[in-house]
């Protein structure tokens, strides 16, 4: 309980760290004091019009992507599922991709649109592939998941290179914040309200559900109904997620799992904790991205695997017994 | 006595097979109702449509006077409580979490826990004396203690059904016993009416008051242990031989002596 407070503490203190350096950070490093000079100052504009999005779509959408895959893991029951192992990424980057290269202008509504009927199509597409004669099969949703993620991620660069419009469609394929604006902002704040409006609601249930599904049954859970809403919230907050900042993986495994080695907990206590961290690690990696190299954008979502895959790595080798003891 | 829940013409199973047959069954209230028979002869299967989770093929099947599948899932779970036969909890829960999610179907909208509901997790803890375990992860226990904080969660639903699938199948013997003893408990104190499915016979004539005998989908025999619990039911049913010896007092026959008929060194 104790540790739990001080965890909330500190990841709430790393998060205004972290956000006050992305916000700062760049091929410039600006200071605070920049943020409230008259706003005839270029850099004060710089800041105003292009820093401020961008470091609230990257906490957005951070959180977006951590929380889908805690919802994820939980109701499948599988610690290593995630929507962009399972193609959910991949499925709305593709429909972004087709849309843009048959004509349609990406604006935030469109893009949206079309990242959550990729979304929808992927998602439904990797359940059928999964459901065996007892319900669905974890194994073979992730199985299942893997390779129709990779697919469809290679149907994606195909089309693209066919195309000719790699160039075009650097932001969807590697990722990236470059480039957002306020209507991105508003966009990801109302799938931000609706998301965290439900998965708060029926989070009793999603814990509920954590256990195996003869005893959550037993306990009066209404499964198919949980399902129908956790699929709304995962499809819409990775389509959101993928409409602003293209195919980014691994935050919504690595974040839900380093929470829950840090504070072993159930659904209901680590959500919060999940949220803040995967905004935490996107306003991070953003940070990495948009710094390192002055001048060039590393690709988020190769940055955002290399670190990702770190952590899975690290719970493997060190399993989960390492922060208990 | 009167039927708490009872089944009419059932048939169930799954797909498009059919296991258990037209097939009348009633559970009488307040008493420990076991569940026997070979493998495969439908026991789990009927404990699935007795609690709701399967829909039977065919048939009537009623809950305190009304038809089960008018009951939403939380209204079933508050009548009836369902423990699986492997029942996994998810990894950092501690005892005393696990115990309040037997709440759960009793939580309106989006409250969950509310001091009635602490109250009677507290007691379900106490009750399978957990007290001194209830902030240890369920993960640490041992076997038996998982069993009992199951159990606990389970009593916390505050139902007058608790059903429970091969109960004692993951215990060594002392766990099984106490697992068996608490059920008794929960029987004669809160007046649980209580069903279980049981492999080993002797436990299920020691600890059951009506017992019925499952066979290939049907039911062989209905009614006190002494009763279903013959040489004959034995010979044909489950092919062993055996000699029955009866306490003085309660007539719950006990096995001893047993033999697979078709065995070759039986002959």
């Amino acid at each position: 309980m104790k540790s739990r407070r001080v965890g909330l503490a500190l990841l709430i203190g790393l998060l205004i760290v972290s956000a006050g350096l992305n916000l700062l950070g760049g091929p410039k490093w600006f200071a605070l004091n920049t943020l409230f000079q008259s706003s005839t100052h270029l850099s004060t504009q710089v800041l105003w019009r292009m820093r401020i999005p961008r470091t609230l779509c990257a906490l957005m959408v951070g959180a977006l992507l951590a929380v889908s895959g805690q919802l994820l893991q939980t109701v499948s029951h599988n610690p290593i599922a995630d929507p962009s192992i399972l193609g959910i990424n991949s499925g709305a980057t593709l429909a972004l991709i087709i849309g843009g290269v048959s004509g349609i202008s990406l604006t935030v509504g469109h893009s949206v649109v079309l990242g959550l009927i990729g979304a929808v199509v992927a998602f439904a597409v990797v359940m059928l592939l999964s459901v065996s004669h007892n319900g669905i099969d974890p194994l073979r949703l992730l199985l299942g998941g893997t390779v129709f993620s990779g697919f469809i991620s290679c149907i994606s660069y195909a089309v693209s290179l066919v195309t000719n419009t790699t160039q075009a469609f650097r932001n969807l394929l590697i990722g990236g914040f470059s480039g957002v604006e306020y209507a991105q902002v508003a966009l990801l704040a109302v799938v931000f309200v609706i998301v965290f409006g439900l998965a708060f609601c029926f989070c009793s249930g999603f814990t509920v559900m954590s256990l195996d599904q003869q005893t959550s049954r037993g306990l009066g859970v209404a499964q198919g109904h949980l399902w129908v809403v956790a699929t709304l919230l995962i499809v819409c907050a990775t389509g959101a997620s993928v409409a602003v900042a293209g195919n980014i993986g691994f935050v919504g495994l690595g974040i839900p799992q380093l929470i829950n080695t840090i504070w072993p907990g159930s659904f209901k206590q680590n959500l919060g904790f999940t949220m803040i961290g995967g905004a935490i690690f996107m306003a991070l990696a953003d940070l990495v991205a948009k710094t390192v190299i002055p001048g060039t954008e590393l690709p988020l979502a190769a940055l955002s695997a290399i670190i990702g895959g770190c952590f899975l790595f690290a719970i493997v080798a060190f399993g989960e017994r390492v922060i208990r003891e | 006595m009167t039927a708490i829940l009872s089944a009419t013409h059932l048939s169930a199973g799954y797909g498009h097979h059919e296991i258990i047959t037209d097939q009348e069954i009633t559970v009488q209230s307040g008493v420990i109702t076991g569940l026997i028979g070979p493998n495969g002869s439908g026991k789990s299967t009927l404990l699935n449509v007795l609690n709701g989770f399967e829909s039977p093929m065919a048939g009537k099947i009623t809950l305190q006077g009304r038809p089960l599948q008018q009951f939403s899932a939380k209204k079933r779970a508050q009548q009836i409580a369902f423990l699986a036969q492997h029942p996994i909890a998810p990894d950092g829960i501690t005892v005393r979490e696990l115990v309040s999610f037997g709440r759960y179907c009793h939580s309106h909208g989006f409250r969950w826990l509310n001091p009635k509901d602490r109250n009677t997790v507290q007691e379900a803890i106490q009750t399978v004396h957990l007290n001194d375990f209830q902030d240890r992860l369920v993960a640490d226990l041992s076997g038996g203690q998982r069993q009992r904080a199951f159990i606990a969660m389970t009593l916390a639903q505050d139902s007058p059904i608790m059903m429970l699938d091969e109960p004692t199948t993951y215990l060594d013997l002392t766990n099984q016993l106490e697992t068996l003893e608490l059920l008794r408990e929960l029987n004669q104190q809160y007046h649980k009416t209580i069903v279980l499915v049981l492999h080993d016979l002797n436990q299920a004539a020691y600890y059951c008051d009506q017992l019925i005998c499952m066979f290939d989908g049907t039911v062989k025999a209905v009614g006190t242990p002494g009763k279903v619990i013959t040489a004959d039911l034995l010979r044909e049913e489950f092919h062993v031989s055996a000699d029955i010896v009866y306490d003085n007092d309660q007539h719950r026959p006990q096995l001893t002596n047993c033999h697979p008929l078709n065995s070759v060194t039986a002959s």
